[in-house]
């Protein structure tokens, strides 16, 4: 009973701080805020271009109230179209606020054995660059999915700690290619990384696996990071939670066993309904959601083009199948052959509505023929307190009148 | 089980005379030698740590850090008390990522004293001093409560 009510409050809350904060942010700001200089005013060009004045287009901000630099902010996924995600609307998810580096002063020092070998950025900025396309999830991305109601709110702010862009940067392996680490790697199986955060954010992770992807980006979308992505230096290791992929990066420290740092015993577990929690689940699993349309929006009936993102760190996207009636006949989307094997695409699809009140979800069969399992199946499995992880169907309630909702 | 609870987490914390975070092991064999009482970590807690964590460490804007209820309930939270596998780790954690009043790291005694209150809070400890050795030698009840994907 005491616990209850508890709770309720506590959701209660939370859904008052979550409104009045997105409300607040969403109405305050406009690109016209920027201050033209009088060079650009001459020349009637811009040094650095922004979005047309008439775009609202901005990232939701859910922060500690108390605390400032402790909170995220959502990608607004369903108010953008094709995949890359600029980078001033890529998600954050901050544990201990924002670091401005200088980089003539920036260091990454890599620790094995005795030994300390140390780069500064030019080092990095000169070794071989390559690129790759990816996605960041937060591991904690969708989990209001795991609540007993479904959160009525916006599909941003259920499903908008997902982000996609072009990161470049040094691959760990070529990073480790030298002859005093190739003698010695092979006593070691972790790997710890440490931020310059002002919490020394550390994450360990298996030096196997983290080999094979990993590596430290120095740019995003073309330019450097930013510094609320981890300028000058982050690690990525595509298809992995977002708690892995270490910003501001200062050591990469060889180890025989993991730290067991707070974010990976304590947070980012898998908590399951035997009492045991899954530990070190970095993959992120095959997913799908339809954006639009999606909960807030309004429809007319008619042909209503349907756009949504698939997206796996397991494996790629071999098949998305819509349905209209819940799940119960799916459809198969038809996908541009470029997009074959690819781990994140953006999916269309037209349909008719007539009017009547449908719920309509989508679907994706990975690689590995695994099918992204409905609500109830994965909460049958995970229960309802792992919290990460959610990889579940979200569905949309569009009732007769047109206004789309979320529901279960 | 809601996201916010996370965000509103107070991480804030700093660098005083020593500038470098050290990564505590679980073995609690780098632990600084220094002591603290459960005494002054309330003190400390009252002033510094309650506005987010509540009065007794049941949270507020920040997480729960006290009770021992069972992990497979229904409304489960997860505490210092039933949820940590290693006590030196409740240090590593205090240490890197909480400030005091001043916005400075808080000293090693300080740590430990704040670390022996929550374990007290907790019913896992209950003399008045906690120092290297004694903090090392709890052991947390679900320590092994984990499946490990990788080892």
């Amino acid at each position: 009973m005491k616990k209850n009510s508890y709770n309720s409050k506590r959701s209660f809350f939370k859904i008052s701080i979550l409104s009045f904060l997105t409300t607040l942010l969403w109405k305050k700001i406009t690109f016209s805020d920027y201050k033209v200089t009088e060079f650009e005013k001459k020349t009637g060009f811009k040094n650095y271009g922004f979005p047309s004045k008439f775009e609202k287009i901005f990232r939701w901000i859910v922060s500690n109230p108390v605390l400032k630099g402790n909170g995220v902010s959502y990608t607004p996924i369903s108010k953008l179209r094709g995949t890359i995600v600029p980078n001033g609307l890529h998600f954050e998810r901050h544990h201990y606020g924002i670091e401005d580096l200088d980089p003539n002063n920036y260091k990454l020092t890599i620790e094995i054995d005795s030994l300390n070998i140390s780069f500064n950025l030019n080092q990095l900025r000169n070794k071989r660059i390559l690129s790759i396309k990816t996605f960041i999830e937060c591991g904690g991305n969708s989990n209001v999915m795991y609540n007993n109601v479904p959160l009525q709110s916006n599909t941003d702010l259920i499903h908008g700690l997902l982000s996609y862009s072009e990161w470049s940067g040094v691959r760990l392996k070529d990073l480790f290619f030298d002859k005093k680490i190739s003698k010695l790697i092979k006593n070691y199986q972790w790997l710890e990384f440490v931020s310059y955060d002002k919490g020394g954010y550390n994450i360990s992770l298996p030096l196997k696996d983290t080999l094979k992807s990993g590596f430290i980006a120095l740019y995003q979308n073309g330019e450097a990071i930013r510094p609320e992505q981890g300028y000058p230096a982050r690690l990525i290791i595509p298809g992995w939670e977002g708690s892995t992929h270490v910003k501001w990066l200062k050591k990469i420290v060889f180890r025989n066993s993991p730290v067991f740092s707070r974010n990976e015993t304590s947070r980012y577990t898998d908590l399951l309904p035997s009492g045991k929690a899954v530990q070190f689940s970095f993959k992120m699993k095959s997913k799908s959601i339809i954006l639009s349309p999606s909960a807030g929006q309004k429809i007319n009936p008619g042909k209503i083009f349907i756009t949504g993102l698939a997206w796996s760190g397991t494996s790629f996207i071999k098949k998305v199948q819509v349905s209209f009636d819940r799940g119960k006949k799916w459809l198969d989307v038809k996908l541009d052959q470029k997009e074959k094997r690819k781990s994140f695409l953006r999916f269309n699809y037209t349909y008719n509505w007539t009017g009547n009140e449908i719920i309509i979800c989508s679907r994706c069969i990975d690689g590995k023929n695994k099918t992204q399992p409905s609500r109830e199946s994965f909460l049958k499995k995970m229960g309802h307190n792992a919290y990460y992880h959610y990889n579940g169907i979200t569905y949309w309630k569009i009732s007769s009148d047109g206004n789309v909702s979320h529901t279960y | 089980m809601f996201f916010v609870l996370i965000l509103f987490f107070t991480f804030f914390y700093l660098e005083s005379s020593s500038h470098e975070i050290i990564t505590i092991e679980i073995d609690g064999s780098n632990l600084p030698d220094d002591s603290g009482t459960w005494r002054k970590g309330k003190e400390i807690y009252l002033k510094s740590c309650s506005n987010c964590h509540g009065y007794s460490g049941e949270g507020l804007y920040g997480p729960e850090l006290v009770g021992r209820s069972s992990l497979d309930d229904k409304n489960i939270s997860k505490t210092i008390g039933n949820f940590w596998p290693y006590a030196p780790k409740i240090f590593d954690y205090i240490k890197r990522a909480k400030r005091n009043d001043n916005e400075d790291f808080f000293s090693d005694s300080d740590v430990y004293s704040l670390t022996a209150f929550l374990l007290k809070l907790n019913n896992l400890y209950d003399e008045e001093i906690i120092d290297k050795e004694k903090l090392s030698n709890i052991k947390m009840p679900n320590r092994n409560g984990f499946i490990r994907n990788y080892n």
